[in-house]
C-alpha cells in the first residue's frame, strides 16, 4: 500500500489540521471509485482525474462541515458525479471511445476479429449515449458494482423505486436498440 | 458473442476501470499545495494589512509630529523674542547675531557671552549693510519741480469762501461780489419797452 507520510497537510491551525488528515484519509479511501465514476461518464482518464482532483478539492473547502455528512461514500461520489457530468459538457465522451475500446479488445485475436469487436463496443457505447439522460445515468451508475440502489437514488435524488424503474427501461431499450440494430 | 453479452462487457469494463497509478498521491500534493497557498495568501494578507495599518499609523504620527514642531517654532519664537527682556543679568544675550548664526552654521565656537539658543526663523528686516548706508541707499527724495512747488502752494493757500463763512464782514463782502456778478450775468434782467419797439422796428420795416 502506499505510504503518503510525506504528503501531509500542513494547515497551521490545529483545529483544521484534524479535518485535513480526515479528508487525506478519504482520499485515499475513495480516489479509486471516484475515478471509475468520473470515467464512467467521460471515457477519459485524464478528465477523470481532474475530476477526483476538484472533487477532493471541493471537500477541502468543506471540511468544516464533515461531521455533518450521513454518508461520506455518497457525498463523494454525488460530488464527483456533478463534476463529471460539468466537465461533459465541454468534451465529447465519443472522441474518447476508440481508445477506451482498445483496452477492451483482446490482443490475442486477428486483426479483422479485433476491428469487429471494437466496432461492437463502440456501437454499444454509442447506444448508450442516445439512451433518455435519466436512464443513462442509472445504466452507468449500476454499472459501479459498490452502488446499490439506495445509493444510487441518494446521487441521484431520485426514490429507489424510480430509479429501478429507470434501470429496467434502460437495460430493456439497450437491449433492444441493440438487437434491432443487428 | 450476443448484444447482451457486449452490453455486459462494457457496463463490466466501466466498472473495473482501474485508477492510475499514483492518483492518491497526486491528488493529495495538490490539495497540499492549495493549502499551502491559501495559508500563505492568508498570511500575507495579513502581513500586508499590518504593514499597511502601520504605515498609515507612522504617516500619522509624521503629520502629528510636524503640525506639532510647527506649533512649537511659533511659541519658542514667542519666547526668544521675550527672552532678552525676561533674562537676568547673568545672561547679556540671549538672541544670535546673525553673524554668530553664521560661525555656529559652520562650526566655529560661538564667541564668549553668546549663549546657543533654539533657532527659531529670523523674521526681523534685515539690517542695511554700513557700506550701503555710507553711500545713501537706497538715494534720497528728488526735491520738487518748479510745477510741483505752484501746485503744493495752491493747496496749501487758505480758500477765501472757507475762511468767510466765519468772518461776517468777509461774508457780506462775498456776498455783495456774488450778487453784483449774479446781476451781471442775469438774462431775466428787465428790459426797457421802448428799446423793445425800436427793435422790432427795425427787424420789420415793411410793415410800416
Amino acid at each position: 500500500m502506499t505510504s503518503f507520510e510525506d504528503c501531509s497537510l500542513a494547515i497551521p491551525q490545529q483545529q483544521t489540521a484534524r479535518a485535513e488528515i480526515e479528508v487525506a484519509g478519504l482520499v485515499v479511501q475513495y480516489s479509486a471509485l471516484l475515478f471509475r465514476v468520473a470515467h464512467s461518464v467521460l471515457r477519459s482518464p485524464t478528465e477523470a482525474e481532474d475530476v477526483v482532483q476538484d472533487a477532493f478539492v471541493r471537500v477541502l473547502e468543506h471540511r468544516g462541515k464533515l461531521g455533518a455528512v450521513r454518508d461520506m461514500r455518497v457525498w463523494l461520489v454525488r460530488i464527483a458525479w456533478n463534476l463529471a457530468l460539468d466537465r461533459r459538457r465541454r468534451i465529447k465522451p465519443e472522441q474518447m471511445d476508440a481508445a477506451f475500446v482498445q483496452t477492451l479488445v483482446g490482443t490475442d485475436v486477428p486483426a479483422d476479429e479485433a476491428l469487429a469487436e471494437a466496432r461492437r463496443m463502440k456501437l454499444v457505447l454509442k447506444e448508450i449515449e442516445a439512451l433518455p439522460r435519466a436512464e443513462r445515468h442509472v445504466l452507468l451508475l449500476s454499472a459501479m458494482d459498490e452502488l446499490g440502489t439506495a445509493e444510487m437514488a441518494a446521487i441521484l435524488r431520485r426514490s429507489e423505486s424510480a430509479t429501478r424503474a429507470l434501470l429496467f427501461r434502460a437495460r430493456t431499450r439497450l437491449r433492444q436498440r441493440l438487437g434491432g440494430g443487428q | 458473442m450476443t448484444h447482451r453479452d457486449e452490453m455486459e462487457r462494457v457496463l463490466a469494463a466501466l466498472a473495473e476501470v482501474k485508477a492510475p497509478a499514483e492518483l492518491e498521491r497526486r491528488v493529495l500534493r495538490q490539495l497540499e499545495e492549495r493549502v499551502v497557498v491559501r495559508s500563505a495568501w492568508w498570511r500575507s494578507g495579513w502581513m500586508s494589512a499590518l504593514a499597511g495599518g502601520a504605515f498609515v499609523t507612522m504617516l500619522g504620527l509624521g503629520v502629528w509630529e510636524l503640525r506639532e514642531r510647527s506649533a512649537n517654532g511659533s511659541s519658542v519664537a514667542g519666547s526668544t523674542a521675550m527672552a532678552p527682556l525676561s533674562s537676568s543679568s547673568s545672561d547679556p544675550q540671549l538672541v544670535l547675531h546673525p553673524s554668530a548664526r553664521i560661525a555656529e552654521d559652520l562650526g566655529a565656537a560661538l564667541p564668549v557671552g553668546v549663549h546657543k539658543v533654539a533657532r527659531v526663523p529670523d523674521r526681523r528686516p534685515l539690517e542695511q549693510p554700513a557700506e550701503f548706508a555710507q553711500h545713501g541707499f537706497p538715494a534720497p527724495e528728488a526735491p520738487l519741480s518748479e510745477q510741483e512747488r505752484l501746485l503744493l502752494r495752491l493747496a496749501r493757500r487758505p480758500n477765501q469762501g472757507t475762511i468767510a463763512i466765519f468772518d461776517p464782514r468777509l461774508r457780506e463782502e462775498r456776498a455783495a461780489i456774488e450778487g453784483a456778478e449774479f446781476e451781471f450775468f442775469n438774462p431775466q434782467q428787465p428790459i426797457k419797452t421802448d428799446e423793445v419797439e425800436e427793435t422790432q422796428s427795425e427787424r420789420t420795416p415793411g410793415k410800416q
